[in-house]
């Protein structure tokens, strides 16, 4: 029951934050003109709740995440789960990148061709809420036979490595979505550069953390301990399978790139090879799993 | 898969043990045992000792092949 208090208290904080952002930025978007020489001090303590109610935001976030961390459902439903914790924690990241931007609309753009940076706010802004609604319905329909992950980390529960491999298999299809988008939108060669690495590296986030904090959890024992022997089979069969099917991407990016048969710089040969790796390999786990 | 087993009928006559229990005194995971049990995975010869251990029977007690090799079926 505390928890249930916690979870509404959260959430209406958080609604709350919403709709002060929401008119905050409305109002901010309106008054803040080019003919403005600087902002006024009214102008700066909205800014600054604004910050503010985007930490709310973020705290209700963790929770969360602790929350949806500490009863994965035991059923097929796990899959939902997986692919709601990594977007999840986009959208967690996502926030740093509010603050950032209007930052940029404050300080280093003084109200100059900031439209893409309010329009940005605006699609990030829903998409935490979206996040924070679906964490709410989440958390107050806790399913029936759940796992702790946090104990599951304690007695090596398998579905730590189940976990682990399905938020592979959807970071590496982000990070297929990820290398989509930065060859679609039109950006100068350096931008788009810059804007694959943005996307790839929020794209790996989510599997990185939970690959370091397995690694850092095993750090103790030698690596014939880290797995049991099915899962060592598993492994094996995926990590082939991976080789295998990996092979033909890796010539034509050899031959490619020496020819210069497609003009596509290593970098993003090095982002598809890996999420395509990833993805094969996290998969191929899952399903034998 | 050639290799069956009685895992799941030896568990129900001693106390109902879980796949959980069996797995935390042989050192695999749950997913594992249940693998074994369904016959999707071929245990290596110190796992089956070491369920054949827990059981407290032989590993021919427990294992057996599904299809006559020319050796001794022990399929009951």
């Amino acid at each position: 029951m505390k928890h249930k208090k916690i979870n509404n208290s959260l959430f209406l904080i958080s609604l709350a934050g919403f709709l002060y952002n929401f008119i905050g930025y409305f109002y901010l978007r309106s008054v803040l003109v080019p003919s403005l020489p600087k902002p006024t001090s009214q102008m700066i303590t909205l800014g600054n709740f604004l910050i503010f109610s985007l930490f709310c935001i973020g705290i209700y976030h963790l929770y969360i995440l602790y929350q949806i961390l500490k009863s994965l459902p035991s059923s097929e439903k796990i899959w939902l789960q997986s692919a709601y914790l990594v977007i999840l924690i986009l959208s967690g990241i996502t926030l740093l990148s509010d603050v950032t931007l209007l930052s940029e609309i404050g300080k280093e753009y003084p109200f100059w061709n900031v439209t893409g940076q309010w329009n940005m706010l605006f699609v990030f802004t829903i998409f935490h809420l979206f996040i924070v609604v679906v964490g709410f319905i989440l958390i107050q329909k806790k399913p029936i036979s759940s796992i702790n992950l946090f104990e599951a980390l304690k007695s090596d529960q398998d579905i730590w490595f189940l976990t682990l491999n399905q938020i592979g298999a959807i970071c590496g299809l982000l990070g297929f979505v990820a290398f989509i988008l930065s060859l679609t939108i039109q950006l100068p060669d350096r931008f788009r550069d810059a804007l694959l690495l943005i996307f790839s590296t929020l794209a790996a986030i989510p599997w990185i953390a939970f690959i370091t904090f397995w690694f850092f959890k095993n750090r103790k024992k030698t690596p014939s301990q880290w797995l049991d022997e099915k899962q060592t089979q598993d492994a094996t069969i995926a990590a082939f399978i991976t080789l295998i099917i990996s092979m033909p991407l890796i010539m034509i990016s050899t031959f490619t790139t020496g020819a210069n048969l497609i003009p596509l710089s290593s970098s993003y040969w090095l982002a598809l090879t890996f999420f395509f790796q990833l993805s094969i390999f996290s998969i191929t786990v899952t399903f034998r799993s | 898969m050639e290799l069956g087993n009685h895992i799941r009928k030896l568990r129900f006559e001693n106390d109902e043990m879980s796949q959980q229990t069996l797995a935390e005194k042989i050192g695999v995971t749950r997913m594992t045992i249940y693998s074994i049990e369904k016959g999707k995975y071929v245990p290596s010869t110190v796992l089956a000792l070491k369920i054949a251990q827990v059981f407290n029977k032989s590993v021919e007690d427990i294992f057996f092949l599904n299809k006559d090799f020319g050796g001794n079926s022990n399929e009951t």
